[in-house]
């Protein structure tokens, strides 16, 4: 009786291990294999999780990963998955080594055995701050229905929701924005009747009504002093528009717009300065001393009729953290409109040697501009690299620093047009930046099966002290602390 | 005797499950035919791992999954009906350890069947709801087998968690049933039942930071939206036009609309639609209810439901207004109940195909080839990435300019100056016009676009025209020239003259001018 069911034991063994076998007839190829996440040449951080992959049409794909001293061999049907300490011990050496992992790709397909080029993959010693935070939220405007706001740690594949909209009446909420990397300081803009601006001091959560009847409307994209006694915003009227043409989608635009500062410490709203022309004035960010503010500016002209014209320079003017007082000249930082370009969403490095900023051909939202770019300049040469090995045919926006300078994380739909997703690049010691790569999923699959984009990806120091909870409260329980005019 | 009892019990069992059967094959099979389109179930584990995130993870994957046969009638015909006799016969079996008799115990099990089934007729009740208290049932039935009076107090709690977990909203069914059978079979100690019962009952509370759920969804996942207890025969009927819409069957909208005549701005944004589609807009608009402009297209704003939304992108797409038939796709499938839906995929696959986006469009073909009934419909699609002859692709605009979303006028006559061969533009323009009784924009239409091909102007675009050419005091030959036929002015002199007998009484001119749009004119009532 037993006799049979071990030769039927054997018989499985055998058809399992005859699956295991080394490829046979194997042809070669000379390309990098067509990996999905590209991580072929890309440079990551020691800190980085695994990162997995597949090849979309595989029957089989076998992989090697190998450093000076170290070997991974994985197997997989159409993705490998890295084990986790594996893959630590591997990056470790590689970074006290050669700096450099080579991965060796087979793939069977069409029952045909292919060994693609190998590739490598950098790895820089520097570490990348070790968690993201990003809005969670399906493409499309003016209707929405589920939004969160969740922390990642990149060195593992654990996600984490801070705040999520059916725990507070369905409400919108905007992305969250920390103060020098810090997750002890940070902020986002909750609407609806329990909302007001969420600031979040080590863990202590505020909530402040930051408007008033001189204001054009409530803030709407802001930037935390180095000090955390202030915040610079703008507060804009924001309309939707569709265009025509194909190719072209949704035109976001503003018909009103300016600047104040709020500070925190008695909430009072301090008004940009008087003298200055009738302007569009948006997207403000402190330098990395406080001592300046950058934003973008454009001549008020009609919108949207004329919103092909519309195009923003870079400016920047004085504050004074002491007295809390802005400057009383602006200076032109980069005269965009002159190239028939339009300036967004600067971000100075937190060591103030750098400007990384978008440009499209017209207008003040990039992510629905497909020729939306990021573009580095250096503040002390005033040079300006335009980042051709980074950017992509799609919109690449939405950027933020790593504490240490030497890395950027940016939103990118470079794989569809349509479905924003963040990517980390390195900016090495000179300054040159190295080919992007993906979040890192722990199923390679995930981002062909998702349908949300990743909004306003921002790397941080540590993690957040507070969860969905905690804003679920402050939203339905705590009264919003108003502001009044300086 | 008692054999034959039973066996009645049975075949009363039997009768409801055909008659089940019936309603949802022949007379209401349209409800789960949109249930269907409205999910995308994709058969990767990733998906799967998605349902762990939440309560009632195995009722609404099991849910989801057998919703999947809701493509055909028969098929959600026979999944509903099956789902209801096994509640019968569960909560049959209940209401026996109850020590029910038998008859007792069959009829009273008839009233969850009935909610059940009328759950089931509603637009948001999902299969995943059944299962739960399906799931529910079984583990009662199981539980009492327990015979120690200790255990069955103690474990009470852990199986509470295990129910939650996989089958959300039943948790609260098991709890009232146990509190129910420990009432009746133990004796002693009967006031510490409510103990465990009333903890259990705050265990959704407790998790809801670990599932992300609002205080009322916490106790009634995996239900999402609010569930009526009603059979709805209009909305049958507009989602029987909608079904047919999207099958391109158009004679079949018209026919239906006909028969229905129904007074619903979403079956005359349907009908409008077959009507343009068949060309007959401009003859036969009054030959339907017409509630005025807003008959021609569905708004996507805040005020909008979901299925609204969801219907709106039918027309846009047709027309070639791709980037709003791109918006109201993409809100139609936030709105699903899960955030996908299948028919949403392939309209969005459609769109970008047309619009020669193809890494846009493998998006949702790639979602569409993991699903176990579109995945055909995907492969074919595939082979029109590269394809240059889209007929669509003509009508889409060259011209790039920024309108609102609302602005229709607009979007009608950028589609007509890129492409004056876009017919249905041109019509959905003029009769916009008409249901707005803007007669000079109406004319101004006619004489810019409007090329006649036939001796005569269709019917409802003459009726108009006269009344523009009147007011200018044309002559006959300018009649003649427009193409306007003397039985047309003499039908406008009879009801000129008619009109002023009656006084302004509508229901004097009713019969024999409610189809024109003179009618239309003096007595429509436009809503804001």
């Amino acid at each position: 009786m037993r006799v049979p069911v071990y030769i039927g034991i054997l018989c499985v063994l055998a058809v399992f291990t005859s699956c295991s076998h080394s490829p046979t007839g194997v042809t070669e190829n000379k390309q990098f294999p067509p990996i999905y996440p590209d991580y072929t040449e890309v440079t990551v951080p020691v800190n980085i999780a695994p990162l997995n992959f597949m090849v979309r049409q595989a029957q089989r794909l076998h992989v090697t990963i190998s450093s000076d001293t170290k070997t991974i061999q994985l197997k997989g049907r159409n993705r490998i998955r890295i084990p986790m300490g594996k893959w630590r011990k591997i990056l470790q050496t590689a970074a006290s080594g050669q700096n450099c992992l080579q991965v060796y790709v087979t793939v069977k397909e069409k029952d045909i055995w292919t060994r693609y080029a190998p590739f490598n993959i950098y790895v820089a010693p520097e570490t990348i701050d070790p968690y993201l935070s990003y809005r969670l939220i399906e493409p499309g405007y003016e209707v929405w229905k589920s939004l969160q706001l969740a922390e990642r740690n990149v060195g593992t594949f654990r996600e984490r929701i801070i705040a999520d909209n059916s725990l507070t009446d369905n409400s919108c909420m905007n992305c969250h924005t920390y103060g020098n990397q810090d997750p002890g300081l940070s902020f986002f803009h909750l609407r609806g009747p329990g909302g007001g601006t969420v600031l979040n001091r080590n863990g202590e959560l505020r909530k402040i009504n930051i408007n008033s009847p001189e204001m054009i409307s409530p803030v709407v994209y802001g930037n935390i002093h180095p000090s955390g006694d202030y915040g610079v915003f703008s507060s804009n009227i924001v309309l939707p528009g569709f265009h025509t043409q194909k190719g072209e989608r949704l035109e976001v635009y503003d018909t009103e717009s300016d600047l104040v500062i709020v500070d925190f410490r008695d909430n009072t709203v301090i008004p940009f300065p008087e003298g200055f022309p009738r302007e569009f004035r948006t997207f403000p960010v402190f330098s990395a001393d406080g001592n300046t503010v950058f934003y973008c500016n454009a001549p008020h002209i009609s919108v949207p009729d004329s919103i092909n014209h519309l195009r923003y320079d870079l400016l920047k003017i004085s504050f004074d953290p002491e007295s809390g007082s802005w400057g009383s000249k602006a200076d032109t930082v980069i005269k965009a409109s002159s190239m028939n370009l339009s300036v967004c969403h600067p971000k100075t490095s937190p060591d103030g040697k750098f400007l990384l900023f978008t440009v499209a051909s017209y207008g003040t939202f990039p992510i629905w501009h497909q020729e939306t770019d990021m573009w580095l300049l250096h503040l002390d040469t005033g040079k300006i690299n335009k980042l051709e090995g980074v950017n992509s045919i799609y919109s690449d926006t939405y950027h933020s620093w790593s504490s240490n300078n030497r890395w950027f994380v940016f939103a990118s739909k470079r794989d569809d047009g349509i479905y924003g997703k963040p990517y980390f690049c390195y900016v090495d010691q000179e300054g040159n930046t190295h080919k992007p790569f993906v979040l890192p999923q722990k199923d390679p699959h995930m981002y062909d099966n998702t349908l949300k984009s990743y909004n306003i990806p921002e790397l941080s120091k540590g993690k957040l002290p507070f969860g969905a909870t905690d804003i679920e409260r402050i939203y339905k329980k705590t009264p919003a602390e108003n502001v009044s005019m300086k | 005797m008692k054999q034959n009892g039973k066996w009645l019990e049975w075949l009363a069992a039997g009768t409801l499950t055909v008659v089940s059967f019936l309603f949802f094959l022949f007379l209401y099979p349209y409800h789960n035919l949109l249930k269907e389109q409205m999910t995308l179930f994709l058969h990767t584990p990733d998906h799967f791992l998605t349902y762990l995130e939440k309560p009632a993870w195995l009722s609404s994957y099991a849910g989801d999954l057998l919703t999947q046969f809701y493509i055909t009638a028969a098929g959600g015909a026979v999944v509903v009906s099956l789902a209801i006799i096994a509640v019968w016969l569960l909560f049959r079996k209940v209401f026996l350890a109850f020590n029910m008799r038998q008859a007792t115990a069959s009829i009273l099990a008839v009233i969850p069947v009935t909610l059940e089934f009328l759950f089931h007729c509603g637009l948001h009740y999902p299969l995943s709801s059944t299962l739960s208290t399906l799931l529910a049932l079984c583990f009662f039935l199981i539980y009492i087998r327990i015979r120690n009076r200790h255990l069955f107090l103690w474990l009470f709690l852990p199986v509470f968690v295990l129910v939650y977990y996989l089958a959300g909203h039943g948790a609260i069914l098991f709890t009232l049933l146990w509190l129910v059978f420990g009432l009746i079979h133990i004796i002693k100690y009967r006031l510490l039942l409510f103990i465990p019962a009333v903890l259990g009952m705050l265990i959704p509370m407790l998790l809801r930071p670990v599932f992300l759920l609002n205080q009322q969804k916490a106790y009634t996942y995996p239900v999402k939206a609010p569930v009526t207890l009603n059979i709805s025969f209009t909305w049958e009927k507009i989602l029987a036009l909608d079904y047919h819409t999207q099958k391109g069957n158009w004679y079949k909208v018209i026919y239906l609309a006909q028969q229905y005549g129904m007074q619903n701005r979403v079956a005359s944004y349907y009908t409008n639609l077959a009507l343009s589609q068949s060309d007959l807009l401009g003859d036969w608009l009054f030959l339907f209810y017409q509630p005025g402009p807003g008959a021609l297209f569905l708004p996507v704003s805040q005020q909008s439901t979901p299925l609204t939304i969801a219907f709106s992108n039918e027309v846009f797409f047709r027309l070639g207004d791709m980037n709003m038939a791109q918006h109201s796709a993409m809100l139609g499938m936030i709105f699903s109940q899960n955030h996908r839906s299948s028919r949403l995929a392939k309209r969005l696959a459609e769109i970008h195909i047309a619009i020669g986006d193809a890494p846009a469009a493998e998006k949702y073909l790639g979602l569409l080839e993991k699903t176990l009934f579109h995945r055909k419909w995907a492969g074919e699609h595939r082979k029109l990435l590269q394809a240059t002859d889209i007929p669509l692709r003509e009508k889409i605009p060259s011209m790039d300019t920024i309108r609102l979303a609302d602005d229709y006028v607009n979007a009608l006559e950028i589609l007509l100056q890129s492409n004056p061969d876009n017919k249905m533009a041109l019509d959905y323009l003029l009769c916009t016009h008409i249901l707005r009784k803007d007669i000079p924009a109406f004319r101004r239409t006619y004489d810019k676009w409007y090329v006649r091909e036939a001796e005569t102007v269709p019917g409802v675009y003459a009726q108009a025209l006269i009344v523009s050419l009147y007011m200018e005091g044309a002559s006959d030959q300018m009649l003649k020239a427009y193409g306007i036929q003397g039985s047309v002015i003499n039908h406008f002199m009879e009801y000129t003259n008619a009109y002023g007998e009656s006084k302004g009484d509508p229901a004097a001119l009713q019969e024999v001018y409610g189809n024109t749009f003179w009618f239309y004119y003096h007595f429509a009532v436009l809503q804001q």
